[in-house]
């Protein structure tokens, strides 16, 4: 992914992430692209320095008189008795089955237990374990796949990591993220010179427009 | 620089300045947010432990005290009290996919930013403050601060968008008169 994205995350979903408000796969969605957006790191810079600059104008509250004494106890116990530090990410994988195409530093923690189930002719997908309120999976789509016309009832966010599609109104290549809410209709349709790899997160179940898959959705989860 | 102390000499009493300034403050944060007199308490042990383990990795070019403060303490209350996670990423990460030019703020250094974010803030009309406030200090959803202030969603969302932009071409002005000062590498 080395050329920049043409489509970003809106601002209100990188000041909705660096308020901690999002859904863990809503996180890590918006970790992936702005993992892979020079601009929007810069934007998540200064949503940061609200956050502090929120912090220091915040009434103090009292804290308890033995807070600080507890605290120096355990810096002195062995490291071993306190839960272990999250590391930082520094993880580079590819995706499983597509050793060619490099995951988004924050995506590699989520990759292990991959298995990519069919869910039809030339898609497949693999189901992240995310708690919360959202949804997320990959998706393999093959060249020239066709999605079924669908819309949300809640926020459609779909990045790509590798090949790209056109759904109607725009083109998304590596790193594009679409943003999607419940008035869009939209049918994805995957580009011919190769298969498509993208990370898709929703809130709530897809409203398809054809009745036969409203009929099948119970079996494929979509 | 109490937290470069703590991170080279492990001093323990830089360690206790910045919790006596800052603990009072991110209690008042994590209160807000929800969490019961004893779960804030539990949080400050856990946000210290992580600010005393993780002092080596400040770096103060690219944020202030209280903006890394902030960060950690908001992935900790999540891990804890929502028992998800935040999916943490550092915008100065090398590992990142490179910039081409110097990233508009960088030329900013990090005190000046938290200076100029917070005459912006103070400069905001009450209600975009407030939407920023309820979206940070009451970490709430967009569709649920529509709710609580009777607005509608596009409202909300368009009160947020006006109150980031002006934040940030804030950061804007002030890199040009970086500029201005040879500050540009």
């Amino acid at each position: 992914m080395n050329k920049q994205p043409n489509h970003h995350i809106s601002d209100e979903l990188l000041l909705a992430y660096a308020a901690g408000s999002l859904a863990e796969a809503q996180s890590l969605i918006a970790a992936c692209h702005i993992a892979s957006c020079p601009d929007c790191r810069a934007k998540l810079k200064a949503a940061d320095s609200l956050g502090g600059a929120l912090l220091d104008n915040l009434p103090p509250e009292p804290v308890s008189p033995g807070s600080l004494e507890a605290l120096f106890a355990r810096l002195d116990a062995p490291a071993a008795q306190d839960k272990p530090a999250t590391s930082p990410i520094r993880l580079v994988q590819t995706i499983p089955g597509v050793p060619e195409v490099t995951a988004p530093a924050p995506l590699a923690q989520y990759l292990g237990a991959l298995r990519w189930q069919r869910l039809g002719p030339g898609v497949q997908s693999y189901v992240l374990p995310t708690s919360g309120g959202a949804s997320a999976r990959l998706m393999r789509l093959a060249p020239g796949v066709r999605l079924p016309s669908h819309r949300h009832r809640g926020l459609e966010l779909t990045m790509v990591l590798a090949g790209g599609y056109h759904d109607g109104l725009a083109h998304y290549g590596p790193g594009d993220i679409s943003e999607l809410d419940e008035a869009h209709h939209h049918q994805p349709v995957v580009d011919r010179d190769g298969e498509c790899i993208a990370l898709a997160v929703t809130e709530k179940l897809a409203l398809y427009d054809r009745f036969v898959y409203r009929l099948i959705q119970p079996l494929i989860g979509l | 620089m109490l937290v470069r102390c703590v991170a080279e000499s492990q001093d323990r009493a830089a360690f206790a300045r910045l919790f006596q300034h800052f603990a009072p403050r991110l209690k008042s944060y994590m209160r807000r947010l929800g969490a019961s007199e004893g779960e804030a308490e539990e949080l400050l042990q856990d946000t210290f432990l992580a600010v005393w383990r993780k002092a080596s990795s400040f770096n103060p070019e690219a944020a202030s005290v209280s903006t890394w403060l902030f960060a950690i303490a908001r992935n900790r209350r999540i891990d804890v009290l929502r028992r998800t996670r935040h999916v943490d990423i550092q915008p100065d990460d090398p590992d990142l996919s490179p910039a081409p030019a110097p990233m508009a703020d960088d030329v900013v250094n990090a005190g000046q930013r938290d200076r100029l974010v917070r005459q912006a803030m103070a400069d905001l009309p009450v209600e975009q403050a407030e939407v920023i406030r309820l979206s940070f200090y009451e970490s709430l959803s967009h569709a649920e601060i529509a709710e609580m202030l009777g607005l509608p969603l596009g409202t909300v969302k368009s009160r947020l968008r006006l109150a980031f932009n002006r934040v940030r071409s804030a950061l804007e002005i002030g890199r040009a008169e970086g500029e201005g000062h040879g500050d540009l590498i």
